[in-house]
């Protein structure tokens, strides 16, 4: 018989992956802490019923995936991802914190690009570090297809990114003060 | 079938660099952790056990279903804060990007080097979203040496230089979003009350010595001393300004500034 897991537990270890598919999947950053809420009442309540036939990861994100259709439906969101970015084309150095706040940016609209599939691919393989079995178990579609979209969505984001780079300047200035 | 190389372990170092980044954000506060357990393990036990169970959370029970109902939301409005200053901040980072392509990438002889920051050392500061924010007057007081009256005149013409090294250890702190914050109030009071936003901009300065937006605040700065009468040191902090930023958007503004008080 499965140890019983504490639903403390789960939360506090999945709560980031939670809140950053929720992120991936379309809820609004306002929306975040509503809809990780339902994602852990849901998980919590059907706990014991969790048989361990696909890793807890991928469940998580199956419930996930349903919690975000429902979020979407609100009025605020996508209200950051849909946000342009700031230009980019500084390397990591002495700016370096910026950089990546904006680089970040830049990755987000880049994905926000992808459609839902491509997106959820490489961000649970890319920044989850999910394997392909388990991606392949949490989206319902065979391995080859995942890998096919990963490759795709890596070619369009890191075209994106390029993209972005080269176009920078040429933007209107606004003074501070 | 083995799984392919990962971009984080690729060759394309700022990729990895960045995806590294990316696995650091909307990684939620272990506070709004403990607040997420309480309200999930309160809703589980029922509305009537939430307000013994939700101890990180002085909003009323919520209500059983469905879990959006954001009564407890209204208890957080500071969440509304942290997204306010994300956005700011996002503004003015592109706006520092676009307006100075140039100085960015000319040599600063002035300053002293500074390690590059990699992911995990800014992964707390970039998420200012995901931390419970504070009011900006009840920040937690930074461990830095108060600022001697003697070096106050040096520091009005090369402020952002580093000082040299000191008895105590100086904490530099990488919080884009508190910078933000920070240089809004000097902001705000610069007109009515420019003592207050020189004050603010010297704070600015104590606690974020190399802080991503010390063009920001040396601009205000220069119009802080301009509105206080402090006109020979407004032009001698310009003129520094300029030197270390020789193509800012703010040349002409201020220079107006400055100009139109004179006449």
């Amino acid at each position: 018989m499965k140890p019983a897991l504490d639903p403390a537990a789960v939360i506090r270890e999945h709560a980031a992956f939670v809140q950053r598919v929720l992120r991936h999947l379309g809820v609004a950053p306002s929306q975040l802490d509503d809809a990780s809420q339902e994602v852990f009442l849901v998980v919590c309540r059907q706990l014991d019923r969790f048989e361990g036939r696909s890793t807890l990861r991928t469940w998580l994100y199956g419930i996930c995936r349903n919690v975000a259709s429902e979020s979407r439906r609100g009025a605020h969101a996508r209200e950051v991802l849909a946000a342009e970015p700031p230009e980019v084309d500084q390397p990591p150095g002495q700016d370096a914190a910026l950089w990546l706040k904006q680089a970040h940016a830049q990755l987000m609209q880049a994905l926000e690009a992808l459609d839902e599939s491509q997106r959820m691919v490489f961000v649970l393989y890319e920044i989850e570090e999910l394997s392909m079995e388990e991606i392949a178990a949490a989206l319902a579609a065979p391995v080859t297809t995942c890998y096919s979209r990963l490759y795709a969505a890596r070619e369009r984001v890191q075209a994106l990114l390029r993209r972005r780079a080269r176009f920078r300047s040429a933007k209107p200035v606004e003074v501070l003060p | 079938m083995n799984d392919p190389t990962r971009l984080r372990d690729g060759s394309d170092a700022h990729m990895r660099e960045l995806l590294r980044y990316a696995q650091t954000q909307d990684r939620p506060s272990t506070a709004r952790v403990d607040a997420l357990t309480a309200r999930v393990l309160a809703e589980l036990a029922g509305p009537g056990a939430s307000a013994s169970t939700s101890t990180s959370d002085s909003a009323p029970a919520p209500a059983p279903a469905p879990a959006s109902a954001t009564g407890w939301l209204s208890a957080v409005p500071t969440r509304w804060i942290a997204g306010l200053a994300a956005a700011l901040l996002m503004g003015m980072g592109a706006y520092r990007l676009i307006a100075r392509p140039v100085e960015r990438a000319a040599p600063l002889p002035a300053v002293a080097p500074q390690p590059p920051v990699l992911a995990p050392a800014v992964a707390p500061a970039a998420k200012p979203a995901a931390q419970p924010p504070s009011p900006a007057g009840a920040r937690a007081p930074v461990a830095v040496a108060p600022e001697p009256a003697g070096q106050a005149r040096r520091e009005d013409v090369r402020p952002w230089r580093a000082k040299p090294s000191s008895t105590r250890a100086r904490t530099v702190r990488s919080d884009p979003a508190a910078e933000v914050a920070l240089l809004q109030r000097a902001r705000r009071v610069v007109v009515a009350d420019p003592r207050a936003s020189l004050a603010l901009v010297a704070q600015h300065h104590r606690e974020f010595p190399q802080g991503v937006f010390a063009e920001e605040r040396e601009a205000l700065a220069v119009e802080a001393l301009q509105r206080s009468g402090q006109r020979e040191r407004a032009a001698t902090r310009l003129q520094a300004l300029l030197a270390r930023y020789p193509r800012s958007s703010y040349r002409e503004r201020l220079s107006a500034l400055l100009a139109d008080t004179r006449d």
